[in-house]
C-alpha cells in the first residue's frame, strides 16, 4: 500500500467518525427543543477544524507507516506525491465526489429559497460536505483493491 | 464500478527473462510505485501510452511484446 493509498484510508475514517460526532450532538440537543433552536454554528466549527486536525495526523500516521513498512522490508520509503495511477485515481474520486457536492449546493439553494431557517441549508452543505468527502475516499479506495 | 482492463501484458514473464528484475526495480525504472507495477501485472491498470513505452524500454522489447489486445472479432 501506497503512502497516497493509507491517507485516503484515514481519509475515509475520519469523515464519517466527525460526522457522527457531530450529529450525535446536534440530535442529542435536539431531544428536548426544536431542531431550529438547537445552538449548531459552535459545533460545526469544531467538527472543521477536527477534521483539518485529523486529516493532518492521518497524513503524519500515513508518512510513518510507510516509512515504518520500508524498513522494516530493507526498501527506500516512498513518501513522493503519488504517480500518475494515484492522480488518476485522485480524478476519479474527485469527479465522483463533485456530484453529491452539486446536490447539496442545489438542495441548500432550494431551502433558502423557500425562506426556512438558516440550520437546515447550513446543514444540508455541511451533509453533502461529508458525504462528498466519503464518496471521494470510498471510490478512491475501491479503485485501488479493484481497479480502473 | 472496478472493471479489468481488456489489456493484457507480459510483465511477470518479461521481468524474469529480463535478468529476473523485480517488481521494484521496474517501478523505480519507470517512476512509478511498485504497488502501480503489481496493477499493471494484475490487469487492474491500463498504463499511459508514455509508460507502456517506458515498461517497453526497461525490459528492451517493442511495445506489442509487452501488451496485447484481444482481437475483436476474436
Amino acid at each position: 500500500m501506497t503512502m497516497t493509498e493509507r491517507t485516503v484510508w484515514a481519509t475515509l475514517v475520519v469523515f464519517p467518525l466527525v460526522g457522527l460526532v457531530y450529529f450525535t450532538v446536534i440530535l442529542t440537543q435536539a431531544a428536548d427543543r426544536p431542531l431550529e433552536e438547537v445552538s449548531w454554528v459552535t459545533p460545526m466549527l469544531w467538527a472543521w477544524g477536527s477534521l483539518i486536525v485529523f486529516i493532518i495526523l492521518g497524513v503524519i500516521a500515513s508518512a510513518i507507516a510507510t516509512g515504518i513498512k520500508a524498513e522494516v522490508a530493507g526498501e527506500k520509503p516512498d513518501f513522493e506525491d503519488g504517480d500518475e495511477r494515484d492522480k488518476l485515481i485522485e480524478r476519479f474520486g474527485n469527479a465522483r465526489a463533485y456530484t453529491m457536492s452539486s446536490l447539496g449546493g442545489f438542495v441548500a439553494t432550494i431551502l433558502l429559497m423557500l425562506d426556512v431557517d438558516r440550520f437546515w441549508p447550513a446543514n444540508t452543505l455541511f451533509l453533502a460536505g461529508l458525504l462528498a468527502g466519503v464518496i471521494a475516499a470510498g471510490s478512491r479506495i475501491h479503485a485501488y483493491r479493484t481497479g480502473l | 464500478m472496478g472493471r479489468s482492463t481488456k489489456v493484457t501484458n507480459a510483465i511477470r514473464a518479461l521481468r524474469f527473462a529480463h535478468g529476473e528484475m523485480t517488481q521494484a526495480d521496474l517501478a523505480a525504472r519507470i517512476g512509478v510505485t511498485r504497488q502501480t507495477v503489481i496493477a499493471i501485472e494484475q490487469g487492474r491498470y491500463s498504463p499511459s501510452l508514455e509508460m507502456a513505452f517506458q515498461i517497453a524500454r526497461a525490459l528492451e522489447v517493442p511495445l506489442d511484446a509487452v501488451f496485447q489486445y484481444p482481437d475483436e472479432a476474436a
